[in-house]
């Protein structure tokens, strides 16, 4: 299939390519409501390698988180996730759920967009972090302590004996969402997921947050999902790039590629509506049209009632995600973009 | 916190004011008096009595006679009970209320809490049907009607469980007024903590601490319970005040020689002083009590405790 990996000059330049870590194969996200069954993901595939960073782009409701909260177990309670997702060649979709606390935390780790709610107002953060490595790695109190200060030494919190103390609400935003990364990354997981860690921050915040993942992926064996609705994030910290819409991978190519040769209206759409220094233009563009609804999803392909270039086989016929050039992968009728 | 506790005692001052003199007058303008009953006696003699217990003076200099006197701690002397002054008569009812209460109140949190946790737990299946239909039961039927029905099930038929008196507070006594003053509380506490837990089970943090690989039961013990805890020690406040209240009720329902029936058969027979007596320990002791409740408040949610 088509939907593997997407070779890339690795970054760091290591002689073979690395490991796969996590194997996503047909993966199926669905909610279960009283209207009917809802499809929130829909034949989802990727290959995620160590040391690597994926990106997933998309629109609220592109599906580009639930996707991940389907792997994680994480979903609410009316959702589903149907298909294979293999860590290091083990299954880990819909196993019990011992097996998933010991790989939750553990070996996937996941830091939430929203740091405000994300932590348990009324427990202190070193408990709050102690309790990963008391949890996995049967740590002391004292050792545990020891680790979590070293964490929040790394991810740059200031006073950190202090804050060991402190409760979520005593934090700043972009302190908290540290703290976020600090939990994630305790047990020096395999796999880290970022759900738009950068979205409720401020800008220079933002940056400070970003600059730590960047160091994250140049220094560790971590592999790194960003997710993120900023192709501006994506272009600072990726290899490549998985763009969702409508509960589907409409592009998938590696950054260089899918930045400067896109091959899907809606990528060369969202392309066009970064604001850019280097150009002098008057009005930011948009694409036209709202994000369409899950549950009433035209036959043919998603995006046609807002591409400019749609002909009458996108609207019959849904098209299906095949290599357009190697390594790049999109799911298009166009032979190439006009 | 010091300081919270201080300026909420001195709030609490002018309310107590509020409620002794609220009940003063409003039982001075309901009708009849101590010796109506007593029908047989010569009019001169009521005179004299009347004189002797200050109530033949205007009902304002009769109130501020009261208030010197309570605030010298003196009850005064009850008017039914001509050997005993009102002290005496609370020295023997409150700790049978007070012991009556508390188990009560402890029955009703164990059994709301666990029941409303496990209805949430659940939620949608049989354990959660059941358990709130007993809470809609419990909270539907008054006391006065469990109550003789638990007497007549449990005391007649079965013959079980004695259906009245205080035995000294023996085990086999507390069980039926126990159940009939916690069973409202139940059911209210049980809905709250289900309402609650499934509002808490919702939150992000809750899906973060999943996220760590804690298994459910810390997950719900470590991260949920406080947050649950907050709108049930809210409530303590009025779950106390109504196993008060109820108390009244279930005491005299199953002849206990707790505070409420000293509060009832002095209401009835116009024994003021005995009425004014209990009302004052009542009012102390929910207003007590309440801000027992906004300690505890405090304590479990770090966010209030400042300021």
């Amino acid at each position: 299939m088509a939907t593997g990996s997407v070779e890339k000059r690795a970054r760091v330049a290591p002689a073979a390519e690395p490991a796969t870590v996590l194997e996503c194969r047909d993966l199926n996200v669905h909610f279960d409501t009283p209207d009917g069954r809802i499809a929130a993901v829909n034949g989802i595939s990727f290959d995620l390698k160590r040391g690597r960073c994926l990106g997933i782009v998309g629109e609220s409701g592109s599906g580009k988180s639930q996707t991940f909260l389907g792997i994680l177990g994480l979903l609410a309670s009316n959702g589903h996730a149907v298909g294979s997702v293999k860590l290091h060649g083990e299954e880990i979709l819909n196993v019990p759920r011992r097996r998933l606390d010991a790989i939750r935390g553990e070996k996937l780790a996941i830091v939430f967009q929203d740091s405000i709610t994300g932590l348990t107002p009324h427990k202190r953060i070193g408990e709050q972090l102690s309790e990963v490595l008391t949890e996995h790695r049967g740590l002391g109190r004292t050792a545990a302590r020891a680790k979590v200060l070293e964490m929040l030494e790394l991810v740059r919190i200031p006073e950190a004996e202090k804050r060991f103390r402190m409760y979520p609400h005593e934090f700043s935003g972009g302190m908290r969402q540290r703290v976020m990364v600090a939990q994630a990354l305790l047990c020096q997981p395999d796999v880290l997921i970022a759900d738009e860690p950068t979205t409720a921050l401020d800008v220079t915040v933002q940056a400070q947050i970003l600059k730590l993942f960047k160091g994250l992926a140049d220094h560790t064996n971590t592999a790194l999902v960003m997710i993120t609705h900023d192709l501006g994030v994506v272009a600072g910290l990726c290899d490549e790039v998985m763009v969702m819409y409508a509960g589907r991978v409409v592009e998938h190519a590696a950054v260089d590629e899918l930045f400067y040769a896109p091959r899907h209206p809606y990528t060369r759409g969202l392309l066009a509506c970064m604001p850019r220094a280097d150009r002098d233009s008057e009005a930011l563009t948009a694409i036209p049209g709202q994000p369409p609804d899950l549950a009433a999803l035209p036959a043919g392909c998603a995006f046609a009632p807002r591409c400019p270039y749609a002909f009458e086989r996108c609207e019959a016929e849904r098209p299906t995600l095949s290599l357009a050039a190697p390594g790049h992968a999109r799911a298009c009728h166009l032979e190439a973009l006009p | 916190m010091l300081s919270f506790i201080s300026r909420r005692l001195a709030i609490a001052v002018p309310t107590l004011l509020v409620v002794i003199a609220g009940s003063f007058f409003l039982m001075r303008a309901a009708p009849g008096g101590p010796f109506d009953a007593d029908a047989q006696l010569e009019p001169e003699v009521i005179e004299n009595l009347r004189a002797a217990y200050d109530l033949d003076k205007p009902v304002m200099e009769q109130f501020l006679l009261y208030m010197a006197r309570l605030l010298r701690g003196d009850f005064g002397p009850s008017i039914t009970y001509t050997d005993y002054t009102v002290t005496e008569l609370l020295a023997i009812g409150l700790p049978v209320s007070v012991k009556l209460g508390l188990t009560a109140t402890a029955v009703a949190l164990l059994f709301g809490c666990l029941m409303g946790i496990f209805a949430a737990l659940y939620r949608n299946r049989w354990i959660d049907y059941v358990t709130m239909s007993i809470a809609m039961t419990g909270f539907a039927v008054p006391a006065f009607v469990v109550a003789p029905v638990l007497t007549l099930v449990f005391g007649l038929y079965l013959k079980l469980l004695p259906i009245s008196g205080w035995n000294d507070g023996a085990l086999q006594n507390m069980v039926l007024p126990v159940i009939a003053l916690a069973l409202p509380q139940i059911a209210i506490l049980s809905r709250l903590t289900r309402g609650s837990m499934l509002e808490v089970m919702r939150q992000n943090y809750i899906r973060t601490a999943r996220a760590k690989g804690l298994p459910e039961y810390k997950v719900v013990a470590g991260h949920a319970l406080k947050a649950v805890s907050l709108p049930l020690v809210s409530y303590l406040g009025p779950a106390i005040a109504g196993i008060m209240t109820g108390s009244v009720i279930i005491e005299q329902i199953f002849g206990l020689p707790g505070m409420g029936r000293y509060f009832i058969q002095g209401a009835l027979s116009r024994d003021y002083p005995l009425v004014m007596g209990t009302v004052v320990v009542y009012a102390t002791a929910i207003i007590l009590l309440n801000l027992l409740a906004d300690v505890i408040y405090g304590y479990l949610d770090p966010r209030v405790r400042r300021e």
